[in-house]
């Protein structure tokens, strides 16, 4: 046979966040207009992964809106407060903390309101779904918007700021010691690939991923993020190299840097899975490297595992598997 | 003839003075000549617009063919085979039956050009005339014995094989005023069967590091060899014929030694650069391979 399957996994560990006691800060304003309309004001940029629909959801709930009616407006800097990059997988963990404090303090804020206004203690009401009800009563007793339009009429701000400092303290200089990160992320990947002992090419035809979300404060993004990060894991172990000829880029477009199209991607089959952080909004933590660090020694690990043969460089692209091939079989230890 | 001014925003950046848009052959011609070598014929614009755009090449003007009678569409004719417009896209071709169940190397070679909106673009002519050494549908056509039928080139309208249109990278018999106007592929032989693969890392949208086309005929009676037919992609500076691999196929019956041993004279025949896509010896090692996956593939087809 000249195709020869195997199966690999990688497993890791990532610190979330910045660690080492670099500055790791988030910070959002929230306001809620008179038509019970809240706005956040978040600098945590969304490039795709979510942030804003997780920066939404967290606010719906601590403020107990609607989440139709919560606006986000992100990283813009006339207007956002600056939440550090969107990197680390760090956003959800320390910006979601950011936007947990200031909705909570609005939520307080509104909640003090309504004692006013219903002639009871604020510890007695709560808001859910864009409603005001006494606790454990089945109707509510106002809207939120008829709560917010009570603050602007009485002056108040109906706004409020929300900070969250994630920043660690340093691990040991003299013995590089100590528990850097706030937080860790845990992820596995098992990979299926099939060799052709005749060409090298490696064909990824399977991958499981089990990714420690924390908590999945939105399941479909959290499995979003998981696929993309299985998807740029085969690129990093199969595909992308920067060749640099005398320094002048030779991979200068993407008809020479490959990416994986869709013909390259296998069937991912996504686990997520929960365990609550307690230093996250709602127990949660990023994913973001945690999904994508493990793909590329699960893929070579399977390579190994499929011809007998270790590839150390990165992209295991088909000429290099090809020659570690043909170098086993000049010493014998290759089995065709 | 419609004509046009560049665009005027388009213009500096390419460099264009002018766009045409010629009706007839012989205003096309008129055209180029008028151009002096710095007019370009384009139709899916798939390699000229992208060459413009790296500022590899640049032109004064661009001369849009698809205008021309004729030249978009195709047709089969029972007992002629397949006519071809130089300017049809790939994707008319990939999605007839007509093609797909006959003319099995040229289906299969056009199946992994580019992408799907790529070959809806992208014209058959076109990559001919691009002249890339890994033209995917060359080394099909070339098995296919297809011929090209052109005209301008200082001399009236003519024809000749694929095989002998290419002259280096980048490089075809066609001089600045010449134009590719269609093709014509002949129907297979009976007993006879093709094949085309082409070797790429990844599964769609990119570039051969080495391909090959196997055409095989075979004695109805005997079911030896009659005829061979072996071409090359990437290994050389035009698509090549692996013409000693051909031969030590003729005359014998086609077992899996004799198509190994074909393809072992076909890697040492070929004469491949290295270069960011892969090494000379991996290139010549592909070779061997896609040369005995072929030919199986082909014999097995003739047996059929």
């Amino acid at each position: 046979m000249t195709k020869k399957r195997g199966l690999g996994v990688g497993s890791m560990f990532y610190g979330i966040g910045y660690g080492f006691n670099r500055a790791d800060i988030g910070s959002a304003y929230i306001e809620m207009a008179d038509d019970g309309t809240t706005t956040v004001y978040s600098g945590a940029c969304d490039m795709g992964q979510g942030i804003m629909t997780v920066v939404a959801q967290v606010a719906a709930e601590v403020v107990g809106a609607n989440i139709d009616t919560i606006r986000v407006v992100a990283a813009d800097t006339t207007s956002t407060p600056d939440a550090g990059p969107t990197s680390g997988s760090r956003a959800t963990f320390v910006q979601g903390i950011a936007v947990h404090e200031a909705a909570s303090d609005l939520h307080d804020q509104l909640m003090q309101t309504a004692a006013g206004m219903f002639e009871c203690e604020k510890d007695e009401l709560e808001a859910h779904n864009g409603d005001v009800y006494l606790k454990d009563a089945n109707s509510p007793i106002a809207s939120l918007a008829e709560v917010a339009a009570r603050v602007h009429l009485l002056g108040g701000r109906c706004a409020s700021w929300g900070w969250h400092d994630n920043s660690t303290a340093d691990v040991d200089p003299a013995t590089s010691q100590g528990d850097a990160y706030a937080s860790y992320g845990w992820a596995s990947q098992l990979a299926e690939v099939e060799v052709d002992t005749e060409t090298g090419h490696v064909k990824v035809l399977k991958i499981v991923s089990a990714t420690d979300a924390g908590k999945a404060i939105n399941p479909v993004a959290v499995e979003g993020q998981i696929q993309g990060g299985a998807a740029m894991g085969v690129g990093y172990a199969l595909y992308e190299q920067h060749i640099l000829d005398e320094g002048v880029p030779r991979t200068d477009s993407l008809a020479f840097y490959l990416v994986p199209t869709s013909m390259d991607v296998p069937e991912i089959q996504c686990e997520i899975v929960e365990v609550y952080d307690p230093k996250g909004p709602f127990g949660a933590k990023g994913i973001a490297e945690p999904a994508t660090v493990p793909t590329t020694p699960a893929i070579l690990n399977a390579i190994y595992d499929a011809i007998g043969i270790r590839i150390t460089d990165t992209p295991a692209t088909p000429e290099r598997v090809f020659q570690a091939i043909q170098e086993a079989r000049a010493r014998g230890e290759f089995k065709d | 003839m419609t004509q046009f001014r560049a665009h005027p925003i388009l213009s500096p950046v390419l460099g264009l003075e002018g766009y045409y848009e010629p009706a007839s052959t012989d205003e096309a011609l008129d055209i180029l000549r008028q151009g002096s070598g710095n007019y370009k014929p384009f139709a899916g614009g798939t390699d000229v617009m992208i060459n413009l755009r790296r500022r590899t090449v640049t032109y004064k003007g661009l001369v849009n063919i698809k205008r021309l009678p004729g030249i978009t569409s195709w047709s089969n004719k029972a007992g002629e085979g397949l006519h071809i417009g130089a300017a049809t896209p790939f994707g008319d071709l990939e999605s007839s039956p007509s093609v797909t169940q006959r003319y099995s190397a040229l289906a299969e070679s056009i199946r992994v050009i580019g992408s799907v909106q790529l070959r809806n673009m992208a014209t058959i002519g076109g990559n001919l005339c691009n002249a890339s050494p890994a033209a995917d549908s060359a080394p099909a056509l070339i098995v296919s014995k297809a011929t090209i039928t052109f005209t301008g080139n200082g001399e009236g309208t003519r024809s000749c094989l694929v095989e002998q249109f290419f002259r280096g990278p980048g490089r075809s018999i066609l001089d600045s005023d010449g134009l590719l106007l269609s093709l014509d592929i002949p129907e297979p032989e009976p007993n006879s069967g093709d094949c085309f693969q082409r070797f790429t890392p990844r599964g769609a949208l990119d570039i051969g590091i080495a391909s090959a086309a196997s055409r095989v005929t075979l004695d109805q009676s005997s079911g030896r060899v009659l005829e061979a037919v072996i071409a090359l992609g990437a290994v050389a500076p035009t698509p090549v014929r692996a013409v000693k691999a051909e031969e030590a196929l003729v005359g014998h019956e086609p077992t899996s030694d004799l198509m190994a041993q074909a393809a072992k004279i076909a890697k040492e025949e070929c004469n491949p650069i290295s270069d960011i896509r892969g090494s000379a010896s991996y290139r010549q090692a592909l070779v061997e391979v896609l040369v005995r996956r072929t030919l199986e593939q082909a014999v097995e087809r003739a047996q059929k």
